[in-house]
């Protein structure tokens, strides 16, 4: 079969303006997307740039948006795509500048990996000790010793520290479309993978209080993008929200975000219901409702203000006894 | 006739009544019986498990629960809430931890699931349950001409192995609908993105900005209108679109209507009865559309 | 021009864990990498990491085991080395952040591996090469190092026997870039792509060795390449031996574990160049299946599959359409690692003062002419580390020496002179023939003939070489140029093998000849040195083998 590949093409030192160049392709079974690109590179047009390495879904080089959507180019396979869209669609990474074709550039992206402080604070302190040392005839080592449950978290097959950083979900993530200072599901995983490493000795809480600052773990949302197009099955989403638990457990409240979400749990065991303004208030506090107010004006001139005081929701002592079952009433 | 329990979620029965109004035209035209849950709690907001995961589970357990003693499937009209309550549903159905510590629950109250209860959206129950034939046989008025930008937002597609009523990469429910009512779906990138609503009060402008790129782009490719599953997206969308005009600095004037009020439009509703006039943004423009081809 | 004390060049393993080592020293230590860390090949290292840790086992029986496994042509002080510091520096890369899975004892769990007579490979699922990789690149972020990434190294530049520097490519801006340093550690890995079918990635290019031979430095027991028995037949992506490990089978088209005929003990754990060569021989004759050998993991159970070896089933059903649940996986041997490289002693040091190498692209020898599964990547984190306290030593009384900066000239007007060519060969597909060519005649099987005739090929595709066109003329990324530059060290590390390979006339560990099918001692129980000559041939030399505790013995599995 011959197929069609479209690509984005664009190299500022040529020329400023990005333009669409398609090639045909002569397929063979199972032939990816990266094989198609390689055979364009090498046997028509070596200016097409792109990155690529390993070629089996472990390095995270050869992310791009194909078909509109961001994948490893080297574990797509062309089939599948052309019966969908009739057509091999190539386009760089969003959320990111180009550099040329589809390559981006990827700064950011690491700078935010490194702002969460991806190693292990400080040590266990039966680990503080230790000291190098060569093993002499017949000497053994001996081993600290951690529980397989203390690993649970990070040892499954789709926990985070699967992750690849090849930023298809920095790509496809909705909260960095709207906030480039917003730190990314990649980095958010990381925060997660450390936070949950029984070796951490993170001792004030501080991963969860970085992460609670503008930009971090409160400014996701929701849009579960990440975790649907995540190459290596990953739900950074997941563990984002595992860490907003975490972190409203621990009383690190301060973010709005942190505030909204207890103020539904609040609306809820009050009224079964969402309280639409209590929420909005409870969130922003004064300055929240200030800014919303043209808009509150605006959506209830057309009357679309919510009533102030909601209906509870019919046998509410159910929902009471959740709360008391789970010992959240006071919380 | 067919039935259903009927769960509208939060925003629909207070800011939103205009969509619970719609939905209930709707069905009372397509044959569909809606029984009322007036026991059924808020499933959450899609932010409850970053409260307690238990929680989720419990309320949301409860809600299926309700609806399992019933006989009946579930039918939603927000993604949201389409999403956490299938979450919660392949949770118990999966884990039977979860479900034992749920039934502990629930046994409390009275009631106890065991997995049988659906969880249909409003726009694939139509599609699976009624047909989109049949809901082309049922319309009276053409929306021939009008250009509609299908805008599904997030929890009605994602996760696809949660909610796996289209394919993720590429649905086609929605333009498969609005060509059942003789309309033209617009094609468009950020059909399938995200609208922001979730940090609408955490972080108004990022995440107003999201759905200003949306409605641009629809209103680039010539939209007169764009059509949403989901009340939350359209508080982002429509509420808020001045805001969101301001955040992308661009001009933004595109109607936004519910679901069920473009069917509800098609199948001969009153426009006055639509709601139309609780929206931020007016819909005279596409209703003059529409009423041209009744001439 | 940049200055820094050290310039270490390779992001992988053994790159990353030198630069910890002299970083948290507070040493000014850079990496340059043709590519972003983490894109580095070492993470693509699947099944294990060696250390005897298990009660019953001893740092002396692994010691033993790799000296067999080598076909005792693996220096034993440096295997020494290696074993006894084993156990110390997984402990180490736990402390750093490296996840391994566990035991039910609370310890590291252990999983059997090829010609090892215990299990003894630490693991994290079947991605633990990807693990470690990540969790020293951590590390590295942590001593806040600066990383030139996407920068490509072109040359050496020494002064009188000692190191001054690099010359490398911004690959980004297309600008060449000299960056003077006291010492020098390459850590660039191997050459996979010399040949077709390899479980290598596409950078693997043999830059570093290419690099050291032009610059007089000596590459040792090239000859030896490793054939992984299990890589996907389509595409040779690598199906980890710890599949094996966990039990695996491997079947003949009438579903026999043929492995009883050439390994009776060892079955499927017998080290690679056996079992790669059993394949082949099943293959060659007629047995098969559409040229391929099948790997079962069936009998393991979908629980087991799916714990231990996720990546392999996920590879299995994204590249070969196969889940192996259910259904055999087609494999067959493919190229994998490269035993010989950059001549290194146990501190990485070479014949250039203040010039190190370590992990794949050096030569201890640890492995001697065959490795076993499991200790490239021990290899890479103890002769890493060894290199970065052995560099941190070196720079007490180390100084910049004189940089010839006429070099960043040269490089860049061999650059200037293949982009402006016009030519009609594509690089992409003389590589391709090299790739085949090696593949079919220097091989897992060898003899003369054959080789002989790759060699005249690789003659034939350097006088190509000449009228090779680059398309892209730009600056900018200019990847087209990159990978002209890269077939050229194909070429030359192509020709070094070959000739190695048609040189020693005996066969040994992974090197097998038909035409001289026993090990020989007595001749060739030695290194193969090989240099380039003034005319552009490359030269051999021999040294002698460290022969400690364990003296030559038959090699029986």
């Amino acid at each position: 079969m011959e197929f069609k590949v479209r690509t984005y093409r664009f190299n500022p030192d040529t020329s400023d303006k990005p333009y669409y160049k398609e090639y045909a392709v002569q397929d063979f079974p199972g032939m990816t997307v990266l094989n198609a690109l390689m055979k364009i590179k090498s046997e028509i047009d070596g200016t097409l740039s792109f990155r690529r390495s390993c070629r089996s879904a472990i390095c995270g080089s050869c992310a791009m948006k194909i078909n509109g959507i961001s994948k490893l180019a080297c574990k797509t396979q062309v089939n599948p795509e052309i019966t969908k869209f009739g057509i091999i669609n190539v386009e760089p990474l969003a959320n990111m500048p180009v550099v040329r074709d589809l390559i981006v550039e990827q700064e950011s992206f690491f700078d935010k990996i490194k702002e969460i402080r991806p190693y292990l604070l400080g040590q266990r302190e039966d680990e503080e000790h230790h000291k190098f040392h060569a093993l002499k005839e017949g000497e053994k080592i001996i081993q600290p010793v951690y529980y397989k449950s203390e690993f649970q978290n990070l040892t499954g097959n789709n926990d985070t520290p699967n992750c690849i950083l090849c930023e298809c979900c920095y790509s496809e993530c909705g909260g960095v479309v709207g906030n480039k200072n917003y730190l990314g599901p990649a980095a958010l995983a990381k925060l997660y993978r450390y936070s949950e490493d029984p070796r951490d000795n993170d001792r004030n809480g501080s991963r969860l209080v970085n992460g609670s600052k503008q930009g971090g773990m409160w400014d996701c949302v929701h849009c579960q993008a990440c975790e649907e197009f995540c190459p290596k099955g990953i739900s950074p989403v997941k563990g984002i929200v595992k860490m907003h638990e975490k972190a409203i457990k621990n009383s690190i409240t301060f973010s709005s975000g942190a505030k909204h979400i207890i103020s539904i749990a609040k609306s809820i065991q009050e009224t079964g219901r969402l309280d639409e303004v209590k929420v909005a208030f409870d969130t922003g506090g004064i300055t929240g409702l200030i800014n919303d107010l043209p808009m509150a004006f605006g959506a209830g001139l057309k009357g679309k203000i919510p009533p102030i005081r909601l209906k509870l929701i019919k046998d509410m002592d159910d929902i009471r006894l959740a709360y008391k079952e789970l010992d959240l009433e006071g919380k | 006739m067919i039935t259903y329990a009927y769960y509208p979620g939060c925003v629909a029965q207070e800011s939103g009544k205009e969509l619970d109004d719609a939905t209930k035209f709707v069905a009372k035209k397509l044959d569909i019986n809606l029984i009322p849950m007036p026991e059924a709690s808020c499933c959450g907001g899609g932010v409850i498990d970053g409260f307690d995961k238990n929680l989720k589970l419990f309320i949301n357990g409860r809600t299926l629960a309700l609806a399992e003693k019933e006989g009946l499937d579930i039918l939603t009209i927000c993604n949201t809430c389409t999403l956490t309550l299938s979450e919660v549903n392949e949770e118990l159905i999966n884990s039977s931890e979860s479900l034992n510590k749920t039934n502990e629950y629930l046994a409390q109250i009275g009631l106890k699931y065991s997995g049988k209860v659906k969880i249909k959206h409003l726009l694939y129950a139509i599609r699976d349950d009624i047909g989109f034939d049949n809901l082309r046989k049922k319309a009276v008025r053409s929306l021939k001409g009008v250009n509609i930008a299908p805008f599904y937002g997030c929890h009605i597609l994602r996760p696809s192995n949660v909610v796996k009523f289209d394919d993720v990469e590429n649905p086609q429910g929605f333009e498969e609908l609005i060509k059942a009512l003789s309309g033209e779906p617009v094609s468009y990138a950020r059909r399938t993105k995200c609208c922001g609503f979730q940090t609408i009060l955490v972080n108004e402008a990022t995440s107003t900005s999201l759905a200003g790129n949306a409605i641009f782009e629809a209103q680039e490719k010539g939209a007169d209108v764009m059509v949403t599953p989901c009340p939350l997206c359209h508080l982002s969308l429509d509420t808020y679109q001045t805001v969101a005009a301001r955040s992308i600095n661009k001009k933004l004037s595109l109607p936004i209507t519910h679901l069920p009020q473009l069917i509800g439009i098609a199948l001969g509703g009153d426009y006055a009865e639509m709601g139309f006039s609780r929206h931020n943004v007016s819909l005279r423009s596409v209703i003059a559309k529409v009423k041209q081809n009744e001439i | 021009m940049l200055k820094h004390d050290v310039v270490i060049v390779g992001a992988g393993l053994a790159g990353l864990r030198a630069c910890v080592e002299l970083r948290k020293k507070g040493i000014d230590a850079i990496i340059v990498s043709k590519v972003y860390p983490t894109r580095s090949h070492s993470g693509a290292a699947q099944g294990g990491v060696n250390a005897a840790l298990g009660e019953n086992d001893s740092w002396e029986s692994h010691f033993f085991d790799t000296v067999k496994g080598s076909d005792y042509l693996g220096d034993q002080d440096a295997i020494e080395i290696l074993t006894s510091e084993a156990p110390a520096n997984i402990l180490e890369l736990q402390r750093m952040g490296v996840v391994f899975n566990r035991n039910d004892l609370g310890g590291i769990a252990q999983r059997p591996f090829g010609g090892q007579s215990f299990p003894r490979s630490c693991y994290y699922a079947d991605a633990v090469g990807h693990m470690m990789l990540h969790g020293l690149f951590d590390n590295v972020l942590k001593y806040k190092t600066k990383i030139l990434y996407e920068y490509f190294v072109t040359s050496l530049v020494a002064d009188n026997g000692k190191i001054s520097g690099i010359v490398a490519y911004d690959i980004k801006t297309g600008k060449f870039e000299g960056i003077a340093a006291k010492a020098v550690l390459f850590a660039t890995g191997g050459y996979g792509q010399v040949y077709s079918s390899n479980t290598n990635a596409l950078i693997n290019t043999g830059d570093g060795m290419a690099v050291s031979l032009k610059a007089g430095v000596p590459l040792m027991d090239m000859e030896f390449v490793q054939f992984h028995p299990t890589t996907l037949k389509s595409t040779g992506i690598l199906v980890t031996e710890g599949a094996r490990g966990e039990g695996a089978y491997l079947l003949n088209s009438l579903g026999v574990r043929f492995m009883s005929k050439y390994a009776p003990k060892a079955m499927e754990l017998a080290p690679r160049d056996v079992v790669a060569r059993a394949e082949q021989t099943e293959i060659n004759e007629g047995r098969g299946v559409d040229g391929a050998i099948l790997l079962d993991v069936r009998h393991l159970g979908k629980e087991r599959i799916m714990e231990r070896l996720p990546q392999i089933m996920q590879l299995s059903i994204d590249f070969e359409g196969v889940n192996p649940i259910y259904e055999p996986i087609p494999i067959r041997p493919g190229m994998h690692y490269s035993m010989g490289g950059i001549k290194t002693d146990y501190n990485g040091r070479t014949a250039i003062e203040g010039y190190y190498s370590a992990g794949e692209s050096a030569c201890v020898s640890v492995h001697g002419a065959n490795r076993l599964g499991g200790n490239s990547l021990l290899d890479t984190v103890v002769f890493g580390r060894r290199a970065g306290i052995d560099i941190a030593e070196y720079l007490k009384d180390a100084a910049f020496t004189k940089f010839d900066e006429s070099l960043i000239k040269r490089d860049e007007e061999i650059f200037e002179k293949l982009k402006k060519s016009n030519g009609k060969e594509r690089y992409g597909l003389l590589k391709a023939e090299l790739q085949e060519e090696m593949r079919a005649n220097v091989g897992v099987f060898r003899e003369e003939k054959a080789m002989k005739k790759a060699v005249k090929k690789i003659e034939e595709l350097k006088e190509r070489a000449k009228n090779i066109g680059v398309d892209d003329k730009s600056k900018l990324f200019n990847t087209d140029i990159v990978e002209a530059f890269e077939f050229s060290n194909i070429l030359l590390i192509a020709e070094v093998i070959a000739n190695g390979a048609i040189l020693r006339k005996e066969s040994r560990g992974a090197h097998y000849r038909n035409d001289y099918p026993e090990r020989d001692d007595e001749n060739w129980l030695k290194h193969t040195l090989a240099t380039l000559g003034d005319n552009g041939n490359i030269k051999f030399d021999f040294s002698e083998v460290s022969i400690t505790k364990f003296k030559p013995q038959p090699r029986t599995y």
